[in-house]
């Protein structure tokens, strides 16, 4: 378990009170703003969520009724009943068997909506490959600055947008050999790329030919929302 | 059956876009969360909803799961709870207009794939069975209903912060008996 000496006791009924949604909406809000800054808080509140949920122990699974994923597919994935499966939709059976990948890093800045870039991280596991990406929606670019990693000779990297509700990732364009990319992205996903995730897949010089990724993806970075 | 790493695999999966990993999630998990939401808001079709806003969260937020210290089933389970709890609030502060009856499922054991750890499961029921009655009650009060400090207090039939003192010493004893 992780290290809880030095918690004053108000902080340990603290987190137990907002886990069980008991704080008052100022109460809570001070809390949320805490746990962004205090990961020992955080680890305390998990403590305490993983314990209540063990209060549903004896709550029966019941089966829903096919119509919810019916309708959860119609929400995330548009009016196809299935999302479309006939291309090796991430190469995944190949490309996760290395898994270098890892997931979705807090964004890097929190700026007010409208004129600032929405910066993210895109990195793997291993720290050996970190990008930083940035959509400048004024200008319509998503501008890639590669800060540890290289790109190897024979190979390319390419980045790829999945929008929130898409069905199949979208290329951005090829990662320069340079330390900056700048990718112009078309009108047509301007609206999408906020809150989306953002990945990077091995490819063959010239990138993949198939319009979806064919080799490993390498890392991952999400989009802030604003 | 899918054990811990199995639905951990999936989560992974469902965060890098795999929609089929998605789909297998939910169909191992979805039977579990919406038998929780039943639980909190006895009602069938308002269930449903939270479900899928449930899955869509799940979704959307799949990335997140490997930065916290939880189960799988934990951190799902967390997010169908919390959803239930804010739709039950929310009608609670509008009148009712649906009259659909409500569907209370039977209380069963858990299915052994979906189960959080067993051995961390016992000591937590263990120590939840050292609380005082009513402060037990209470726990499961908020947890499970949603009720509020003011709505424990009138229950219970003390002043608030009557209640609010006994509670947040059981608190305190039940996570003494969880990290010893």
């Amino acid at each position: 378990m992780s290290d809880t000496t030095d918690i004053p006791e108000d902080d340990i009924t603290l987190a137990a009170e907002y886990a069980l949604g008991l704080l008052e909406p100022d109460e809570a809000s001070h809390f949320a703003e805490r746990l962004r800054n205090e990961p020992q808080l955080r680890a305390h509140l998990e403590n305490w969520e993983s314990s209540f949920a063990e209060l549903t122990q004896d709550i029966a699974p019941v089966k829903p009724r096919a119509r919810v994923k019916k309708a959860l597919r119609r929400r995330l994935f548009g009016q196809a009943a299935k999302p479309r499966r006939g291309r090796a939709f991430w190469g995944f059976a190949a490309g996760l068997a290395t898994a270098l990948v890892v997931l979705m890093l807090l964004p890097m800045e929190r700026i007010p909506p409208t004129i600032a870039p929405l910066v993210t991280e895109i990195a793997a596991e291993d720290g050996a490959f970190v990008l930083r990406a940035g959509w400048h929606p004024d200008t319509g670019q998503v501008i890639v600055q590669r800060i540890a990693g290289s790109i190897p000779s024979d190979r390319a990297r390419e980045l790829w947008l999945i929008a929130e509700g898409a069905p199949a990732p979208v290329s951005l364009g090829l990662l320069e050999r340079a330390e900056t990319t700048e990718l112009v992205v078309p009108q047509a996903l301007h609206g999408q790329i906020a809150g989306a995730t953002l990945a990077v897949s091995d490819e063959p010089p010239g990138g993949s030919l198939t319009g979806a990724p064919t080799g490993d993806v390498l890392a991952v970075g999400q989009v802030p929302q604003s | 059956m899918t054990g811990r790493d199995g639905i951990e695999a999936l989560i992974a999966e469902t965060a890098l876009g795999n929609a089929d990993a998605f789909s297998t999630l939910y169909d191992k998990t979805s039977s579990k969360l919406f038998g929780v939401c039943l639980s909190v808001l006895g009602h069938r079709g308002e269930s449903e909803e939270v479900l899928q806003e449930v899955f869509i969260s799940v979704w959307q937020n799949a990335g997140r799961y490997a930065v916290t210290g939880h189960s799988p089933m934990t951190w799902l389970i967390t997010i169908a709870r919390n959803r239930a709890i804010d739709r039950l609030r929310a009608r609670k502060s509008r009148p009712a207009v649906s009259v659909e009856l409500p569907e209370m499922p039977d209380k069963a054991p858990t299915p052994e794939g979906v189960a959080i750890a067993r051995s961390e499961a016992a000591r937590i029921q263990h120590c939840f069975e050292q609380l005082e009655q009513v402060s037990a009650a209470a726990v499961r009060g908020a947890y499970l209903e949603g009720q509020s400090y003011k709505e424990l207090a009138a229950r219970f039939n003390v002043p608030l912060n009557t209640m609010r003192t006994w509670l947040r010493r059981s608190l305190l004893a039940l996570r003494e008996c969880l990290n010893p």
